[in-house]
């Protein structure tokens, strides 16, 4: 097994994030933030190697050993149910999952409620909670459009300021999970790399404010 | 020269040594009929990690399931030894759903299972053969313990209700401290009790001085029970070159188990390749006397290992040509066979591909000419 500790990083908004907080706890990560399409980059004088990836891949890398740990949103890790270790709750990249539809929808209790998702595991352990039948419509991107359109009569996603749910004249009826960046392990490298992995993540707790 | 063992790859060389392993320490090997019957399954589901089973109705109108746990069918048929504990062994396949895949996956296992009156030395041979198992597969092993009387006992020790004590154990199997604080503020517990139920992720490292630390929580007789069994079983097994932790925050599945946990991981493969345990209750809800420990080696997963061979090597190349007389060409392999070489022969034009050869013949109508190896 490599030396190196692998880690996955997500790329996109909540990467600049994670970049900054490796950063304050030693881990140099300049080199990611070049512009550039590499993928993977080492680091050895911290003895770590990245892997950028999409951040809905993550937990799937630290889950089959490609990396040995790795930095995630709540979110994935409850749609996806990876098993993996889920060591720190690094409190950044905080947002909520919402129900959310047109601002003048009523629910109509008595029919099937239709719900665009591209959570739809989330969406159903959700409202199983609640005991309401659902259909999901299961989108990919620009959920908001569902409920304008017609297609659904409800949406649940992510909602962080909530300017796109507002720009979209849109309403947020109900937020249930709160969510954030969290550290994950793989089980057999958190055997294995148990120093090296430990250290990162006591570091990385010495300076998170949950 | 090469043996015909040497062709076998290092999974199927470990477990030749493994079913020699056990039975020179007097398990039976236990050969199970293809298929199952399917109402095993759906009365004791919750002993299955899922309730997705293969089935099927056989030409007499039985419904059959293809297993997806070796455990519950041994336990079924396996006969009882009264005051007695018999001592199993199998490979088999089972099939099981694949959560990526969304489609059912055939894994291949091997393990052991000893059935009856379980004392502490059964429980001590059991963990034995679990380490040494790990061993015969290469890489570096780790057998991990655990006893789910511990967890249990500290949430019955709280006064955790079911819902909460669900959350708890899954907060447990991630490691997820921030979910048990959770629970422990839902359960309304003061900051002592917290503490000791955060403790738990906490509880893993080598087995002495993790005992110790553990010993400091027990709250009870049932908690310090299993402690006291952990060392005994650890200070025992603890031996060769068998490497061994315990984590108290492994729970598992805990329909099935009741009491040891084993988990088995091997450097450079992601998940654990050893699964077993104490399964009393599975006798029990099948009317059988005694209780039950065993594990399971996870061979499709251990098949992953990189394997160093060199499969790719010929010792002898036998090239022929258009006139080449086809009864020399079969003895110069045949020749070469009887003596243990991989060998193949080739018509002089086709391309070996990128295999490699050590030596070379060159078989023509004017005779056999020697060549070089690659």
């Amino acid at each position: 097994m490599s030396e190196y500790l692998t880690v996955a990083l997500p790329k996109g908004r909540l990467g600049d994030k994670v970049y900054n907080l490796l950063e304050r706890v030693g881990y140099d990560c300049r080199e990611i933030r070049e512009d550039g399409r590499k993928l993977v980059f080492e680091n050895p004088a911290a003895g770590v190697r990245y892997l950028l990836v999409k951040p809905s891949d993550v937990a799937i890398y630290v889950e089959h050993g490609a990396a040995d740990v790795g930095i995630v949103g709540k979110d994935i890790l409850e749609e996806n149910r990876p098993d993996v270790y889920e060591l720190l709750d690094l409190g950044i990249g905080r947002c909520r999952m919402a129900v959310a539809s047109r601002s003048d929808y009523r629910e109509d209790t008595s029919r099937t409620l239709r719900v665009a998702t591209k959570f739809e595991n989330i969406a159903k352990q959700y409202y199983a909670s609640l005991n309401r039948d659902i259909e999901i419509i299961r989108l990919n991107g620009s959920i908001e459009l569902a409920p304008l359109l017609g297609l659904s009569d409800v949406i649940v996603d992510i909602v962080e300021s909530g300017t796109t749910i507002r720009e979209n004249n849109l309403k947020v009826f109900t937020e249930f999970m709160q969510i954030s960046a969290r550290f994950i392990a793989n089980k057999s490298s958190f055997k294995f790399k148990n120093e090296v992995i430990t250290r990162m993540a006591d570091k990385l707790n010495g300076v998170i404010k949950v | 020269m090469r043996s015909d063992y040497q062709t076998l790859t290092a999974v199927e060389r470990a477990s030749l040594a493994l079913r020699e392993l056990y039975e020179r320490l007097g398990y039976r090997k236990y050969r199970m009929g293809q298929f199952e019957e399917y109402s095993l399954y759906m009365d004791n589901k919750n002993f299955l990690s899922s309730e997705r089973v293969i089935s099927f109705t056989d030409l007499d109108g039985r419904l059959l399931a293809l297993r997806p746990d070796v455990t519950l069918s041994i336990v079924r048929h396996a006969s009882e030894q009264p005051h007695a504990a018999e001592r199993l062994y199998y490979t088999e396949s089972v099939y099981r759903p694949s959560a990526e895949g969304h489609a059912f996956k055939e894994i291949s296992q091997m393990g052991i299972e000893v059935l009856g009156e379980i004392d502490r030395y059964a429980m001590t041979e059991v963990t034995l053969l679990a380490a040494q198992s790990l061993c015969a597969f290469g890489p570096k092993g780790l057998l991990e313990l655990s006893d789910l009387r511990f967890a249990v006992g500290l949430f019955d020790a709280l006064g955790l209700k079911d819902g909460l004590r669900v959350q708890a154990l899954d907060a447990l199997g991630q490691k997820n401290r921030p979910a048990l604080e959770t629970v422990a503020r839902a359960a309304g517990l003061g900051t002592e009790d917290a503490a000791a139920l955060c403790a738990l992720v906490e509880l893993y490292g080598p087995w002495q001085p993790t005992l110790e630390r553990a010993r400091a929580l027990c709250r009870g007789e049932t908690m310090a029970a299993a402690i006291e069994e952990l060392a005994s079983v650890c200070a025992a097994a603890a031996q060769g070159d068998n490497q061994l932790a315990i984590d108290l925050s492994l729970v598992g599945h805990t329909d099935y188990y009741n009491g040891l946990l084993l988990r088995g991981y091997l450097e450079g493969l992601p998940r654990a390749v050893l699964v077993g345990g104490r399964y009393d209750g599975i006798l029990k809800k099948l009317g059988k006397a005694g209780g039950g420990i065993g594990f399971a080696l996870d061979l499709s997963e251990i098949s992953r290992l990189p394997e160093q061979k060199d499969d790719a090597a010929l010792d002898l190349l036998v090239q022929y040509t258009e006139d080449a007389d086809p009864a020399v060409v079969a003895r110069a392999v045949a020749g070469a066979a009887r003596q243990g070489l991989r060998v193949r022969a080739l018509r002089q034009e086709e391309d070996p591909g990128e295999r490699c050869w050590k030596d070379a013949l060159l078989i023509s109508g004017a005779g056999v000419q020697r060549g070089d190896g690659c």
